[in-house]
């Protein structure tokens, strides 16, 4: 839920800009997320009425559904015209059977958790939407190690070989291994449906899982 | 161009820390504990090591007084030290204290040079969520002082959550190699307008007069293709003496030279009155600022009108469509690229074409790979093509090893550390010592040999430690324009070493500190065209 509310509001505030210029404002409302009650409110404050129109959107409500509600009542642009926002197009739910890509993400105390992807999902982004902790501090620009995951098996082979950049970040990587790759490099296609993704005990830090460090 | 101040201001040791990449601030941010699993493993290490570790105040030192820390040892006669040669000072400091040593610049800061490249992965992994840098005081003061340009110091210059809400609006268009590769076929043109001119300028021996002065109009040129959408004719054959784009080249050296007066004097008395190095760095910015800014408004102008073509968003575009992002923060930006875009990439370049005229061997392979992927010279090179320059990308790694743009970064980290058996308090300005380090012999086997194959994966014999070689940093600090300066320099590299074979036959060249490492003597290279 926590994710949900910037991406919402970076989705509503794409559109806004393209469609309806009089909106100045999005105010998010989330002091209906108590013990009790599970919605919270999205406010669009308009200069040309000065009203504000307001939605209740659930706790459990798919992002897709709603903002395609708000279109129909046009209140943002019917077609979101211009590229996704990064980690957007993970959020949308696959369109068919055909474009399904199951993942399995091996947390590090060896908790498995199935996730289904498809086809073009980043797995960064996708274990976002998945509360993963796959950190990605540099949203994958290519300058840190936060979302270093080991591919597991055969699966690491039929994965588009590290390029230059990737191969350059993953020697500063802590417990690098042999199927070391960045999860925001892997996009995932049809071949790569059963992928097993596994995290390393740490990403950043070397001490924080209790390792003993090597005197200097 | 600007000849260092002989000023009898003493500039104490941060230079060297500096990044155009990462100015950035002394401030103490209070932010909280990157986690409780960090502190309860913190403790760990202090319980397991606890018999070892030795308190701060025994790591080695500088000699330093009361106010004037160690000032004194950068004095002329007294002082041992170049404080214009921060490489071989801190070379010296290497031999005289070891690996790690502590040192009190200018009575105001707690420095800690770190040469161990363990000690600077243990800095990195400790750098949390908000990296906290070294500011450049005289730049953010600059920019509260005109607020109508700029809403805060930018990424250089900020810190913590509001450092990070800005870098988050632009790394990944600038970040990501892939973005910056759609500029690759106009960066190609940049490059090759500028062999056309460097053939119109050379003398009959084949020198470019005033290279360096060339390469930062490539620079500016090329920069400015991403910063402003625009082609601003820095390389073409014909210009006016005093054009628009020589006034920003000047300003931005004059600005470069002001922060490394003004960072570095011991008493700051900038702070309380105008001095005259302060007014000087104003006036170089005013200059620059308002130069910029009227190229920043014609670009306004122009996307006005092109924005309706149906194609994909220019950086510049992108920018300026986020509704989110304060009008302020783009100008901020984009000056930023421009003044952080010139001087870095232009000497990094100097430094690359210097090492190929030294080591003729290394050139003719250089030729050779360059000849079989662009078989005719003036070609666009495509992104495959591109990546198939395996052997010119280890040369610009090897070049950077050697003469990086600066000699390390610098940390300031939030909590106690354990650096080579020393506790480290929170709050003391860590510098890394890459430049030194990896001139050593301990690190690289012939430290000093310009040998491009150490970089190339499968003929590498043994593996450097990854935390020596960081010329634009490392992790969500690390220096935004990395991609664009990289394109650049690889770009202009293959096609001035597939046109000529570069030769130097004058004194060697070093580098000296001016914020960053700059050549210390007149680029005076021979191109000699080859013949086919």
């Amino acid at each position: 839920m926590n994710k949900f509310v910037p991406l919402m509001r970076s989705v509503c505030q794409k559109s806004l800009c393209q469609h309806r210029t009089d909106v100045m404002k999005i105010h998010i409302n989330l002091q209906g997320l108590s013990k009790h009650c599970n919605y919270f409110s999205v406010h669009f404050f308009s200069v040309s009425t000065s009203k504000s129109e307001f939605f209740e959107v659930r706790k459990n409500q798919n992002l897709m559904n709603f903002i395609s509600h708000l279109q129909k009542r046009n209140i943002v642009a019917s077609n979101l015209n211009g590229p996704l926002q990064h980690g957007e197009y993970e959020w949308q739910d696959p369109k068919s059977e055909e474009e399904v890509v199951n993942v399995v993400f091996v947390t590090k105390d060896g908790k498995r958790i199935p996730v289904r992807g498809k086809i073009g999902d980043n797995v960064l982004y996708l274990a976002h939407r998945y509360g993963i902790e796959m950190e990605g501090a540099c949203e994958a620009s290519l300058a840190c190690t936060t979302c270093h995951v080991y591919v597991q098996n055969e699966y690491f082979d039929k994965l588009p070989a590290a390029e230059e950049s990737e191969e350059d970040l993953l020697d500063m990587a802590p417990f690098l291994k042999e199927n070391s790759r960045l999860g925001c490099q892997i996009i995932l296609t049809k071949e790569l449906d059963g992928i097993e993704l596994r995290l390393p005990t740490a990403t950043r830090n070397f001490y924080v899982d209790g390792h003993v460090p090597q005197p200097h | 161009m600007v000849s260092l101040s002989k000023s009898a201001f003493v500039r104490p040791l941060l230079q060297n820390t500096k990044v155009l990449c990462s100015l950035a601030k002394l401030q103490i941010i209070h932010r909280q504990k990157a986690s409780t699993a960090v502190s309860v493993a913190e403790q760990t290490i202090f319980n397991e090591d606890h018999q070892n570790v030795k308190p701060f105040s025994e790591m080695p030192c500088v000699k330093s007084y009361p106010i004037i820390g160690s000032t004194w040892v950068y004095l002329p006669l007294i002082g041992k030290y170049d404080i214009t040669r921060f490489h071989v000072s801190n070379f010296m400091k290497f031999q005289e204290y070891g690996k790690i040593v502590r040192e009190n610049v200018g009575g105001r800061f707690t420095t800690v040079l770190l040469f161990d490249p363990k000690d600077i992965e243990i800095m990195f992994r400790h750098e949390g969520k908000y990296p906290v840098r070294v500011e450049i005081e005289s730049l953010a003061a600059y920019r509260k002082m005109r607020e109508k340009y700029f809403r805060s110091g930018g990424l250089l210059a900020i810190q913590g959550k509001e450092w990070y809400d800005l870098r988050t609006k632009v790394q990944t268009q600038l970040l990501r190699p892939k973005s910056i590769q759609s500029y690759l076929n106009q960066m190609d043109q940049v490059a090759n307008d500028m062999i056309t001119r460097m053939i119109h300028l050379m003398d009959n021996t084949g020198e470019v007069p005033d290279f360096l002065n060339e390469l930062y109009k490539w620079a500016l040129e090329s920069v400015a293709l991403v910063a402003l959408d625009a082609r601003l004719g820095c390389v073409d054959l014909e210009q006016a003496p005093n054009s628009q784009s020589q006034r920003l080249i000047v300003a931005v050296n004059d600005i470069f030279q002001g922060m490394n007066d003004l960072e570095f004097m011991p008493l700051s008395l900038w702070k309380f009155f105008p001095t005259r190095s302060w007014k000087r760095f104003v006036n170089a910015q005013d200059v620059f600022t308002e130069t910029a800014m009227d190229y920043l408004n014609k670009a306004l102008e122009r996307i006005k009108v092109s924005a309706q073509e149906d194609r994909e968003m220019t950086f510049l575009e992108t920018m300026l469509s986020k509704k989110q992002m304060d009008s302020r923060d783009v100008i901020t930006m984009i000056l930023d690229m421009l003044m952080a875009g010139i001087d870095t990439t232009s000497h990094s370049m100097a430094f690359v074409l210097y090492h190929l005229a030294k080591n003729p061997n290394v050139q003719e392979q250089v030729y050779q790979e360059v000849r079989s992927v662009l078989p005719h010279s003036s070609k666009c090179l495509s992104v495959s093509e591109l990546n198939q320059l395996r052997y010119v990308k280890a040369c610009v790694k090897e070049s950077m090893r050697l003469n990086p743009i600066l000699q390390g970064t610098v940390r300031e980290l939030d909590h106690e550390v354990v650096l080579s058996g020393y506790r480290v308090p929170p709050g003391v300005l860590l510098v890394s010592q890459n430049m030194v380090a990896s001139r050593l012999e301990e690190n690289f086997p012939e430290p000093l040999k310009f040998k491009p194959e150490r970089w190339l994966k499968d003929e590498a014999e043994n593996k450097s430690h990854p935390f020596l070689f960081i010329p634009f940093g490392f992790g969500p600090r690390m220096c935004v324009g990395r991609r664009i300066a990289e394109q650049e320099i690889w770009l202009l590299a293959a096609k001035i070493l597939r046109r000529f074979r570069v030769e130097y036959h004058h004194e060697d060249i070093d580098c000296y500190t001016r914020l960053v490492n700059a050549p210390d003597k007149p680029l005076r290279y021979q191109f000699v065209e080859r013949k086919y």
